[in-house]
């Protein structure tokens, strides 16, 4: 095609709309309704082109270039257009721009400063509306609102929400919510905020605002640091605006993994950097009590309890950058060769047994999916921008969606095929779907399975499967067909809390294998930690056996006391130690039980690199000067060395990234056990609170829930259990009283329970609980469960 | 919907979540149906009320969101309580031409209220309206179901008394 | 009055909303004729020879949308009658809906046979209670007598018919708006292209028209496409249904060959202007259309000739007002409805509506500056060419045309002169949306 954009002439391939004609040829035309991540409105009426030839004016976003266009942008009818449009929306709008949270980085701003006419013909007083808050983290002030509607977009069509909406008609529109309801939670609400705050990044005036950020500073103050989300393995790309050395606000930046999305822990979450409970000097235990040293001192202290034949245990977690990490395990190799270095995640269980190659492709590829699978629960509590990938790439591709999710969420809402097993149940679920594929659709298969697999298959007959995971009969059959008659699928799984063995990715591994992918080609796998991926390099996973007690035991940014899952081998370790070094940023319950407590920097605080969970490598970037007595991991290790009178030498940059260890590729998939009725299967939950930051940010509690027996509300009655009462549970001789909450999310006749590590009598609960044999870890075998009698 | 219309209530009767249930298995799909089945809603409930359309979006499997949207959109759906008679007079310009102002005033006196408000007993809602489509007839009115026209201020007693029986 | 009637034959005859009186007065011959005799091609070419113009106000050719509609490779197709009837001054749909709703079946289904549709849906505005009760009563014996439904008249064809309600917006009347409602969201309408014959409900093909365009279809399969196009004007053959009402003696809807003169229609017609008074000026399409003077009594009505003179015909509702009638007023109350009946969406139309209104409820209260006036002549040169629908681009034509006929009325308004004549004064009960 050969246009022409302000005479200026212009050759496209593809067709486009024109407003996209003139960016491309970089012609500047005005937009405020338009922006390239939701779909094309055409409500503002900027945009308006004139067309040589043609007698109507014409939305540039709206219209397609055709053949020989001749494209004028700028004419004096034009200029009327939009200094009209600006004028109707300058006329009512508050303009207490230097007090504006927008100011400074405004669309309407700019647009005004470029096209508008100083006049106001139609002057109005806006009024003073106390803005409102639309929830404990976002506050909207309609009178600045422009109606774009790109916020109520975006949380639909991206984030899948749709809990913002455009109220009412003409001239009384208003974006708000249900009955003008605050967006607390609402847990029977399938729809129901999750604080992403999408809707604050694409507004493009201050009509939708961080209360966090608010008047912490103004856009342009400070600097904007260019860094890597440190919580999930997604691998958001943040910028952090730092002023005076204070984190005042956290946004989302365009990177391959999150486009430019971000969720609750990405942008609100990250503010625990700020929070008081910050370790800034060495803690060491004194009489009972932990009280601060100096380096030299904490450093004497440690070095008293070693000796180079020690076998000093140490556990790290996968939110260590690459190279801490890769220091940390070369330092404990050099200085004690007897000593065994495990990775633990933030749900307390082994972070690096997942085989590497599974899923490091990138997520664009959604994009060529058919059909997408999605196995593990909550995706999109757990990892949301995952979500975000999913349902953009559907929107793309037009590919069909499968979900294998027990609880309610918002993909398996917008899903094609739903099967909702109990977690306890899923690896089984995926040995019966192996099974189906093989025995009835055999003409897909590009590979037999081997002897042992065939075991695996055999152990699980479909319809017991079914049965015991409360599945309709039938549904896993169709699951196969489904899978069978796609070209292109792709599994996206995520290990949760409930397969703490890790046999769900070893079953999809061996799924896509007979399916004719090599090297795991077909999944996605969203790990745990910022760098779970980065860690699985570095160390060994296999599960540490305790002879007896550890001596010393470092504990190095994980949080073995405090974490989702009680009772994990690594707990145990941790309780036993006799001697406890946590290398810690605040003080996590594991740091306020240990002997010796190290600081360490925060995420915002030091460079280096994580490996998101499909092997993106990317970059952190120090936003924050840390307070003077905290080291890098790598003077705290050369202290030590230098205390132990020895010589460390540190990995240069460029193998940083050489495999220590490498688990296997294909590891072997024990038979997936069936756990009894799913009933008296408690099912434990993990929940955002269950991370220690996340429990440090003012107001998490207000949008995530306690930890309360969950019960489909019409499975309430059969239990003998009334929403807001109490129920005992009982497993083996454990007991605990915990609130009834009917819930929505919940499958009928299945239980689950968050779990808050805040919660002790729980976490004792659950530790104590009889786990059968073979039984996943975030499974409680329940032999009691009763309504409580009421207090007095 | 049948009128006179029903009492403020907040709750969905099982009879009306039945009928719901048979008129949504007739549409493509629940959304399809929504503005069908708000009126159905509407017609037990008299209004749309936040506990009323918290139901029905349990029923809907929609965004409650959305379903505001739409109530809100539309101008013969209330969130607000109504009269169980609702009295729609035209003040568009072929109305206005033929007197509907005094049409209205002659209401208000009548009903002791003001136009838009409903009578305290809830038994009437005066609602000034556009074009009815009955401009051969204006002003013309509209009670419930039944479109009249002309009316003269001399009419509207021996009308309400009608319905005020 | 001699002409042959298209849209209102037998209108007067008793029971013609019953099936059987309708079939006895020739109803569903024309059906019969199609289904037996006609391939669809043929039955377009029909359409087309006659020079048949959708009657919901675009006057967009009727034949040439349905062979756009039949071209469509994508099924299923739809049929859809479009009986808002929501512009101000309109009342021509509601006799067919109500006393002849058989001819709009059997249009509609002429018309689904024509572009390959098997559903079709007739989408009503809210307040038609009693026209709904009547369209699924016709289309229960419709049914009963397989005329719809499947295998029509056991030639094989089967089309099935329903009826839907909207809730109370204007804006429903625009056809992507309607389809939006349809699909059971609010009605906003659409991006176009793509066009609803391409990708319309469901984003399926559809064949959208007004109620008065699928009337006249029976009457020309039956009677052939040359007599029709004999009548009416070079430009626009057939009838039309021209609904007059305001200041006259007889209001009412007149089906009359295209071309009749705003003389004629007035006096001929509708009696004369009301008790004898003298004639001020007339909306001849509705709320959306400018105002005409009486310079234009001699002016032949068809869509050309109206838009020739500055105005347009669009569902030829004519509104007389006579002498004696504020004009500011007229302009307040026109714009009131737009601003009351803008979907919201875009700027010019929700916040252009709002100003204009309050600049003329500032001048109606002695407050204005009459320089507001060209302030409101201004907006609304932009809101015509930049709003995103109809609605928004003609919302100011009526105030445009008051102030270019009738302009030292809003002066003396602006300059605090008292005004006498009706509605002159302050609004006796406020401003209540
Ligand atoms: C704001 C607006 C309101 C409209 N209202 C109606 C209406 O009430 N009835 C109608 O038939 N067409 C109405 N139309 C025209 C329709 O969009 C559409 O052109 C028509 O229904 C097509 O049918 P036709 O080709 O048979 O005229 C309206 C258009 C606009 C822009
Ligand atoms: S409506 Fe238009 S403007 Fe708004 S962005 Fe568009 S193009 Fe634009
Ligand atoms: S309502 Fe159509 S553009 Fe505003």
């Amino acid at each position: 095609m050969e246009i022409t954009i302000d005479g200026r002439p212009l050759t496209l391939e593809n067709p486009m709309s024109i407003l996209e004609a003139a960016r491309l040829a970089g012609v500047d035309i005005p937009t405020l309704c338009w922006h390239p991540r939701v779909s094309v409105l055409g409500a503002c009426r900027l945009c308006m082109i004139e067309v040589v030839g043609m007698n109507r004016l014409l939305a540039a976003c709206t219209t397609r270039v055709a053949d020989r266009m001749e494209i004028l942008t700028d004419t004096p009818a034009l200029r009327k257009i939009r200094q009209t449009m600006l004028e109707l929306l300058l006329c009512k709008h508050p303009m207490d721009c230097p007090t504006c949270v927008k100011g400074g980085a405004c669309e309407l701003q700019a647009l005004a400063y470029k096209w508008s006419a100083p006049v106001n013909r139609f002057p109005e007083n806006p009024g003073a509306y106390p803005p409102v808050h639309v929830s404990p983290f976002v506050e909207r002030d309609s009178r600045k609102c422009v109606l774009c509607r790109r916020c109520v977009r975006v949380c639909h069509e991206v984030r899948g929400v749709t809990v913002l909406g455009a109220m009412h008609r003409g001239y009384l529109k208003e974006i708000g919510t249900y009955f003008a309801q605050p967006l607390d939670r609402d847990f029977r609400d399938p729809f129901n905020c999750e604080f992403c705050g999408a809707c604050i990044d694409i507004c493009p005036v201050g009509a939708l605002n961080s209360r966090q950020h608010k008047f912490r500073a103004r856009s342009w103050e400070g600097v904007q640091v260019p860094t890597v989300c440190p919580f999930c393995s997604v691998g958001c790309l943040l910028s952090l605006q730092v002023k005076e050395n204070e984190l005042v606000q956290s946004r989302p930046r365009a990177g391959v993994n999150n486009l430019d999305q971000v969720c609750f822990r990405g942008r609100f979450a990250v503010d625990y950097v700020n929070s008081a409970e910050r370790v800034t000097r060495p803690l060491l235990r004194r009489d009972g009590a932990l009280v601060p040293v100096d380096q030299a001192t904490a450093i004497a202290a440690l070095v008293e309890q070693v000796r180079p034949e020690t076998a000093v245990m140490a556990l790290l977690s996968p939110r260590l950058t690459q190279e801490e990490t890769a220091d940390f395990v070369d330092t404990m190799a050099q200085l004690f060769p007897r000593s065994d270095v495990r990775a633990v995640c933030t749900m307390g269980l082994n972070a690096a047994d997942i085989p590497l190659g599974i899923g490091a492709r990138p997520w664009g590829d959604l994009d060529q999916a058919d059909l997408v699978v999605s196995v593990g629960q909550d995706l999109t509590l757990f990892s949301p921008v995952a979500g975000v990938r999913i349902r953009t790439a559907r929107r793309a591709s037009g590919g069909r969606l499968a979900v294998l999710d027990a609880r309610d969420t918002l993909l398996g809402g917008e899903a094609d095929l739903w099967l909702r097993p109990a977690g306890a149940h899923l690896p089984a679920v995926l040995a019966a779907l192996g099974a189906l594929l093989v025995a009835e659709h055999p003409e897909r298969l590009a590979a037999r399975p081997d002897g042992a697999l065939e075991t695996v298959f055999a152990g699980a007959a479909p319809d017991d499967v079914e049965a015991a995971a409360g599945l309709a009969a039938g549904s896993l059959r169709r699951l196969a067909g489904e899978i069978a008659g796609a070209k292109n699928p792709i599994f996206v799984a995520n290990r949760g809390w409930f397969d703490p063995s890790g046999q769900v990715p070893r079953l999809l591994v061996e799924i896509d294998r007979l399916l004719g992918g090599s090297e795991a080609r077909g999944i996605m796998f969203l790990r745990t930690d910022c760098n779970s991926r980065g860690t699985a390099e570095l160390v060994a996973a296999a599960e540490p056996e305790i002879d007896g007690e550890p001596e010393v035991l470092l504990v190095v940014a994980a949080d073995p006391l405090g974490t989702a899952i009680p009772g994990s081998v690594f707990e145990t370790w941790t309780r036993k130690a006799k001697f406890l070094v946590v290398i810690e940023s605040t003080l996590t319950p594991t740091a306020r039980a240990a002997h010796l407590v190290l600081p360490l920097r925060v995420f915002a605080e030091k460079e280096g690199t994580f490996l998101a969970g499909n092997g993106v490598a990317q970059q952190l970037r120090a936003a924050l000067a840390p307070p003077p007595a905290v080291p890098t991991l790598r003077r705290t290790l050369a202290a030590l060395a230098a205390g132990l009178e020895r010589q460390v030498t540190f990995a240069p940059p460029s193998l940083v990234r050489q495999k220590r260890w490498s688990p296997p590729e294909r590891p072997a998939v024990p038979v997936p056990p069936t756990p009894a009725g799913q009933a008296r299967c408690l099912q434990l939950r993990w929940s955002p609170l269950s991370d220690n930051r996340v429990r440090l940010v003012p107001e998490a509690d207000r949008i995530f829930l306690a930890p309360a027996l969950e019960v489909h509300p019409d499975s309430l009655a059969a239990l003998g259990l009334a929403d807001g009462g109490a129920v005992r549970l009982s497993s083996g001789p454990a007991e605990v009283t915990v609130p009834v909450r009917a819930d929505w999310r919940t499958p009928p006749g299945q239980l689950f329970l968050p779990l808050d590590p805040g919660n002790p009598e729980l976490a004792a609960f659950v530790r104590a609980a009889v786990r059968p044999e073979g039984w996943p870890l975030s499974c409680v075998n329940l032999t009691g469960i009763a309504p409580a009698p009421a207090r007095e | 919907m049948t009128y006179p219309l029903a009492a403020p209530s907040n709750t969905i009767s099982p009879a009306t979540r039945e009928r719901l249930l048979r008129l949504l298995a007739e549409y493509p799909s629940k959304p399809a149906a929504l503005l069908t089945a708000l009126y159905l809603v509407q017609a037990e409930c008299n209004h749309l009320n936040e506990a009323v359309l918290t139901e029905f979006a349990d029923i809907m499997e929609m965004p409650k969101s959305v379903i505001y949207e739409v109530t809100t959109f539309y101008s013969l759906y209330s969130t607000k309580p109504v009269g169980r008679n609702i009295i729609m007079v035209c003040q568009n310009l072929c109305c206005f031409l033929r007197g509907s102002d005094e049409v209205v005033m002659a209401i208000a006196r009548e009903l002791g209220i003001k136009p838009g408000e409903t009578t305290p007993d809830g038994k009437f809602t005066l609602r000034p309206v556009e074009c009815l489509a009955a401009c051969e007839r204006a002003p013309a009115i509209q009670i419930n179901d039944k479109l009249m026209g002309p009316v003269s201020p001399a009419d509207i007693p021996g009308i309400l008394a009608e319905y005020r029986r | 009055m001699s002409a042959p009637r298209y849209i209102y034959r037998d209108l007067e005859t008793p029971g013609i909303e019953r099936l059987e009186v309708y079939r006895a007065a020739g109803g569903y011959q024309a059906l019969e004729k199609v289904l037996r005799t006609m391939t669809p091609p043929e039955v377009v070419e029909v359409v087309k020879a006659a020079r048949l113009v959708g009657r919901g106000g675009a006057g967009f050719p009727t034949g040439l949308k349905w062979e756009l509609v039949a071209r469509e490779p994508l099924t299923p197709k739809f049929v859809v009658a479009n009986a808002e009837e929501g512009e101000p001054g309109t009342f021509k749909d509601l006799p067919i809906l109500t006393r002849i709703p058989h001819r709009l079946i059997e249009g509609m289904l002429i018309g689904a046979f024509a572009v390959g549709a098997h559903e079709g849906v007739i989408v009503c505005r809210g307040e038609f209670m009693e026209p709904q009760r009547i369209l699924r009563q016709a289309i229960a014996e419709a049914e009963a007598a397989g005329l719809l439904g499947e295998n029509i008249l056991g030639t094989g064809f089967s089309f099935k018919l329903w009826v839907y309600r909207t809730a109370g917006a204007y804006i429903c009347g625009e056809e992507t708006s309607l389809l939006e409602a349809l699909e059971g969201k609010p009605g906003m309408p659409r991006i176009r292209p793509p066009f609803p014959v391409n990708a319309g409900l469901w984003a399926r093909p559809t064949a959208l028209n007004n109620v008065e365009t699928f009337a006249n279809v029976p009457g020309i399969i039956l009677g052939g496409a040359a007599p029709y196009a004999a009548l009416g004007t070079e430009k626009n053959s057939g009838t039309k249904g021209y609904c007059i009402s305001g200041h006259v003696n007889k209001p009412g809807v007149y089906e009359i060959p295209f071309g009749v003169t705003l003389r004629s229609l007035i006096n001929d017609y509708a009696g004369g202007i009301l008790d004898g008074r003298a004639f001020k000026a007339v909306f001849p399409g509705g709320a959306s259309s400018s105002c005409l003077t009486a310079e234009h009594m001699d002016l032949p009505l068809d869509f050309h000739h109206v838009a020739q003179a500055g105005s347009m015909l669009g569902s030829a509702a004519f509104m007389v007002v006579a002498e004696g009638v504020c004009m500011v007023e007229v302009a307040l109350r026109l714009a009131r409805f737009f601003r009351h009946e803008s979907c919201g969406k875009c700027i010019p139309c929700r916040d252009g509506t709002y100003q204009i209104v309050r600049l003329l409820e500032r001048m109606k209260r002695g407050e204005g500056v009459a320089c507001e006036i060209d302030d409101i002549v201004d907006l609304a040169s932009v809101m015509q060419k930049a709003a995103f629908c109809g609605l928004g681009q003609a919302a100011p034509n009526p105030v445009l045309s008051c102030i270019r006929h009738f302009r030292s009325e809003f002066e003396d308004h602006c300059a605090g002169k008292p005004c006498s004549m009706l509605g002159g004064g302050e609004n006796p009960y406020g401003n209540h949306h």
